[in-house]
């Protein structure tokens, strides 16, 4: 059962780029320092439109690590040990919206440098969106890790339910495809454990 | 019966309200779909229905919202539930209507999703062909965050049904659409598609829309629909509740229908006590009907550009009249090349860009289709689609997203009757050149003559005054030096006559030398005249300081900001290539893009080309290669540096005869069939460009039958593949095993981030790269023959 929701925008000046995790993506040294890629990550900033939708809900288990969060059975052995018998989960998800589609689209044709590089930051910047929703979503609860569709043995095709669960097509229009990938392409979806 | 869409332009209605909270009051349970219940739980629709009929509803809403053929094989079944539901709860109350319910298709459609256009439209279709089958009294689109797929739903409800269909899109709270599009975009859109109502539901509050509904009020003349929220959704003792209560929301209803909304009703969280009570706080105002408005306007997804008082540049260099190496880049569909020209007049700031890949050798009516639909992925500037073939015009408009301008129809009966017809259907403001049949009048008087009565020829067709833009002709003065002074003239007259006015401005200088000296000072006294719209190169420096100049001096251009912006800008921009003055192998080596292309350019005038690539670019770009790989350069660098030997290059390309040209190197490219994910393959396509080999890209998700079809065609022998996902690894290995059964002498490479080496010797591919710069050495060990 859904205990509660959640839903907000994220200001673009309230996302933090983790240096380590852009450096990481972009495969420089984590002391990187060029012109282009702060131009890059300035104008990815403008195209920027961040927000979050989640729930907090009952998790119910049943035999072989299989779990219920509202929207049916899931087995996954990894997610289970994750998870260390909480009772409730949130589940959200976070997008950097479409214009960021958009732009990767556009630098594509244009330039190939600063495709990579804006594409590699939008990445990173999914990732602290994430962590600033999580911060909000979670308030002083304390929660295990992130855990997310595609890792380990949790199969992406949980995707259509978890988004249909958290109303993430209604709340920021997050799609799902025939292959389970999510638009817009900067999106994370999360199962996190509420610690009792 | 009482005619619906006479109703509904002449007097208030109101919608039912919100389904979810009411259904789960009686039972339905949490994660169970409303529709389920149009099989199992029909007696309970029926009771929603009446509570809403009850509480003064005249549009009855079908319980269809989530049913569509791809979630549901019996969808035909629960649509003739769902109709079956309203029918018995509205009985004989004449005062009452049964809209089907037309919700988003949960799928986002190309090219941000994987559903086409055109599958989205059956989808859509098919729901509405059902509908009819089982009688409905209109068709209600609501709850669409995207203008394309609104699109796609206003075409199938009108292509399977002759029913009034009201349209409803969900904005945030930044008052756009979730893909971007603002009101004034969807009205352009929607009034062009000619639905009969359109407005606002979802989302949020009421609170949230009154600044939507006086932008709707202001500029659309189609009936306003306004079904907000009870507010935003919260869970209180594990029940959702909404923010605003039943009062509350009534007295919200009653400003925004005070503001001119003229249907109104709710969504998510109101039920019928919200809709009763509406009824209560707004019956007493009188209704007024929505006036005429007298907008010229056009759009794209995301915004409109308004034909007004304040100039309007349409971009025309996506044309291949005239230029050698637009006509090779449509023969070789290099789409990227035509994307570029697109993308670098949009950064020049023109408003509009004309699309025109007419020539004898290609398809045009699939280029252009293919062309639209690619540039609106990296541009959100409306289009005008230039093409005097009506299957190139039909194709274009029909998946364009938004409302173009169309280029164009004249006063030819023959050219009406293909055109109008499009315009009707699609929406559309078209350029009316004044000529016929007879030639090109040579009087103001007589363009202005054939301007009326193509005006008047559209009329007949519903297309209004406003949606015709009048071009009276530029001819050069070169051959009549009259000509400049008579297409002024005309310019004033239909000024006169309430037209808006377009010119091609650069034809008045043709055959004449230094063109743009000409073109500048007309184009300035066009303006003078009133011109609305110029159709003009936005690279020509002295078309821009002209315009500039104009809007600074006719107080369009507050404190001078735009101006002051251009030109310190050009000043910059003149600052920097001075300072940055580097040769080519350093611009190549430090990245510099701006700086290799001078360069190059001052090379050019003293060595040969291929001299050029062998003694600067391949050095550089070994050199680079070289820090790269000992790491003492990383990925961004190299990829500056590619970019920058890519421009170069192209400059050098236009130089080589077509004899000496290196066409020996080439390679297939392409991400296997499944996986969308492109940009190693786009690195390893500009490095092998850098290096100046042919390459022949596919794209993304390429099935194998492609590059089979692409070796014959082209003789390359060899191929590139790329996969970056685990699941689509086997479609790489099947890809390779269907090459290697056609071809004994094709070889292929491969890369991909989930790639190793052994795994790619298990799935016989014939060399393997981690990167970018290795897969340019496997393709010269190719050519020099140590493969």
């Amino acid at each position: 059962m859904i205990k509660e929701r959640f839903y907000g925008e994220i200001p673009e000046n309230f996302l933090i780029l983790d240096r380590n995790e852009a450096a990481a993506r972009l495969k420089v040294a984590r002391d990187y320092s060029n012109e282009l890629i702060e131009s890059c990550e300035a104008r990815l900033r403008r195209s920027l439109k961040c927000g979050y939708t989640g729930v907090l809900t009952d998790i119910e288990y049943g035999d072989d690590c299989c779990m219920d969060f509202g929207f049916g059975p899931v087995n996954s052995t990894a997610l289970y040990d994750n998870l260390n018998g909480a009772g409730e989960a949130y589940i959200f998800a976070v997008t950097l919206g479409y214009d960021v589609d958009i732009l990767i689209e556009k630098l594509s044709v244009i330039s190939i440098a600063e495709h990579f590089i804006t594409d590699a930051l939008a990445s990173a910047f999914a990732e602290s969106a994430c962590d600033y929703a999580e911060k909000e979503i979670k308030g002083t609860a304390v929660c295990g890790r992130r855990f997310g569709p595609g890792y380990a043995d949790l199969s992406i095709s949980v995707q259509p339910q978890i988004l249909r669960l958290i109303s993430a097509d209604k709340r920021l229009n997050i799609k799902c495809n025939n292959s389970y990938l999510l638009s817009p392409s900067k999106t994370i979806t999360a199962i996190m454990g509420k610690k009792q | 019966m009482t005619d619906l869409r006479i109703l509904i332009s002449e007097s208030r209605l109101y919608c039912d309200g919100g389904f979810g909270s009411y259904l789960q009051s009686i039972g339905l349970p949490a994660g169970t779909p409303p529709e389920a219940w149009n099989l199992t739980h029909p007696e309970k629709i029926v009771e929603l229905h009446r509570a809403y009929v009850e509480a003064g509803s005249n549009l009855i809403t079908t319980n269809s919202f989530g049913v569509n053929k791809d979630k549901y094989t019996n969808y035909e079944e629960y649509i003739a539930a769902a109709v079956k539901c309203a029918k018995t709860a509205i009985g004989n109350n004449k005062n009452c209507f049964i809209a089907f319910d037309l919700g988003p298709s949960g799928r986002m459609l190309e090219p941000m999703g994987d559903l086409s256009f055109e599958d989205a439209v059956e989808l859509f279709g098919a729901n509405v062909r059902a509908a009819v089958k089982y009688g409905v009294d209109c068709i209600i689109i609501e709850t669409m965050n995207d203008s394309y797929e609104t699109k796609a739903a206003v075409l199938a409800a009108k292509e399977n049904s002759d029913l009034p269909v009201l349209v409803t899109n969900a904005y945030d709270k930044s008052g756009k659409l979730m893909t971007g599009a603002t009101p004034e975009a969807m009205i352009a859109m929607l009034e062009g598609l000619k639905v009969d109502a359109i407005g606002m539901n979802c989302s949020f509050g009421p609170d949230m829309m009154l600044s939507l509904v006086e932008r709707f009020a202001a500029n659309s003349s189609l009936p306003i629909i306004v079904n907000p929220n009870a507010g935003l959704p919260k869970i209180e003792d594990g029940k959702t509740v909404y923010s605003f209560s039943s009062d509350d929301f009534a007295s919200y209803m009653r400003k925004i229908a005070i503001k001119g909304a003229t249907i109104l009703g709710g969504c998510c969280g109101t039920t019928p006590e919200y809709i009763k009570k509406t009824i209560q706080a707004t019956r007493d105002i009188p209704f007024v009907k929505p006036s005429q408005k007298n907008i010229t306007m056009v759009s794209s997804y995301t915004h409109s550009v308004v034909i007004d008082d304040k100039p309007i540049l349409i971009g025309e260099r996506i044309n291949p009249t005239g230029k050698s190496k637009f006509k090779e880049a449509l023969r070789n569909n290099d789409i990227n090349y035509v994307l570029n020209e697109g993308i670098r007049q949009a950064d020049k700031g023109v408003h509009i860009l004309d699309v025109n890949v007419g020539m004898p050798e290609i398809n045009e009516a699939e280029m252009m289709k293919t062309v639209v639909a690619k540039l609106q992925s990296v541009t959100d500037l409306p289009l005008q689609l230039d093409s005097s073939d009506p299957s190139a015009l039909e194709k274009s408009m029909r998946i364009y997203n938004g409302k173009p301008m169309i280029n164009s129809v004249n006063g030819d009966e023959k050219s009406m009757q293909s055109v109008f017809p499009l315009i009707r259907k699609y929406g559309g403001a078209v350029i009316a050149l004044t000529m016929d049949e007879n030639g090109i009048p040579e009087t103001a008087a007589g363009r202005v003559s054939i301007a009326e009565r193509i005006i008047n020829k559209a009329r007949e067709y519903g297309i209004e005054k406003k949606d015709i833009i009048v071009d009276p002709l530029c001819l050069t003065i070169s051959s009549n030096q009259a000509s400049a002074l008579v297409t002024l003239e005309a310019v004033r007259i239909l000024k006169e006559r309430g037209c808006k006015v377009s010119l091609g401005v650069s034809n008045i200088s043709f055959g004449l030398p230094a063109r743009e000296k000409i073109n500048s000072s007309f184009f300035n006294s066009a303006l003078e005249n009133g011109l609305n719209c110029a159709i003009m190169n936005p690279f020509a420096d002295g078309m821009m300081d002209v315009y500039y100049a104009y809007m600074a001096l006719h107080n369009m251009d507050k404190a001078c900001e735009k101006y002051i912006a251009y030109a310190s800008e050009q000043t910059v921009t003149e600052k920097v290539q001075k300072s940055q003055k580097l040769t080519l192998y350093d611009a190549i080596v430090k990245g510099l893009k701006d700086s290799a292309v001078p360069a190059v350019l001052e090379l050019l005038e003293s060595e040969e080309p291929l001299d050029i690539i062998n003694k600067y670019v391949v050095p550089a770009l070994n050199d680079v290669g070289i820090s790269f790989e000992e790491k003492k350069i990383y990925l961004p660098q190299l990829l500056m540096s590619a970019d920058a030997a890519s421009a170069a290059f192209e400059k050098i390309k236009v130089k080589i005869p077509q004899n000496k040209s290196d066409d020996n190197k080439k390679i297939i490219l392409a991400t296997v069939k499944g996986d969308i994910h492109d940009i190693g393959k786009n690195i390893v396509k500009v490095l092998h460009e850098s290096y100046g080999y042919k390459v022949y890209d596919l794209g993304k998700d390429v099935p194998p039958e492609k590059i089979i079809e692409c070796i014959k065609t082209t003789g390359c022998k060899l191929v590139g593949l790329s996969s970056l996902m685990t699941t689509t690894v086997p479609s790489m290995a099947e890809t390779i095993e269907i090459i290697h059964n056609d071809f004994d002498d094709v070889k292929v490479i491969v890369g991909g981030a989930v790639l190793t080496r052994d795994y790619s010797e298990k799935i016989n591919a014939d060399g393997y790269s981690p990167d970018a710069m290795g897969a340019v050495k496997l393709s010269n060990s190719f050519y020099d023959k140590s493969f």
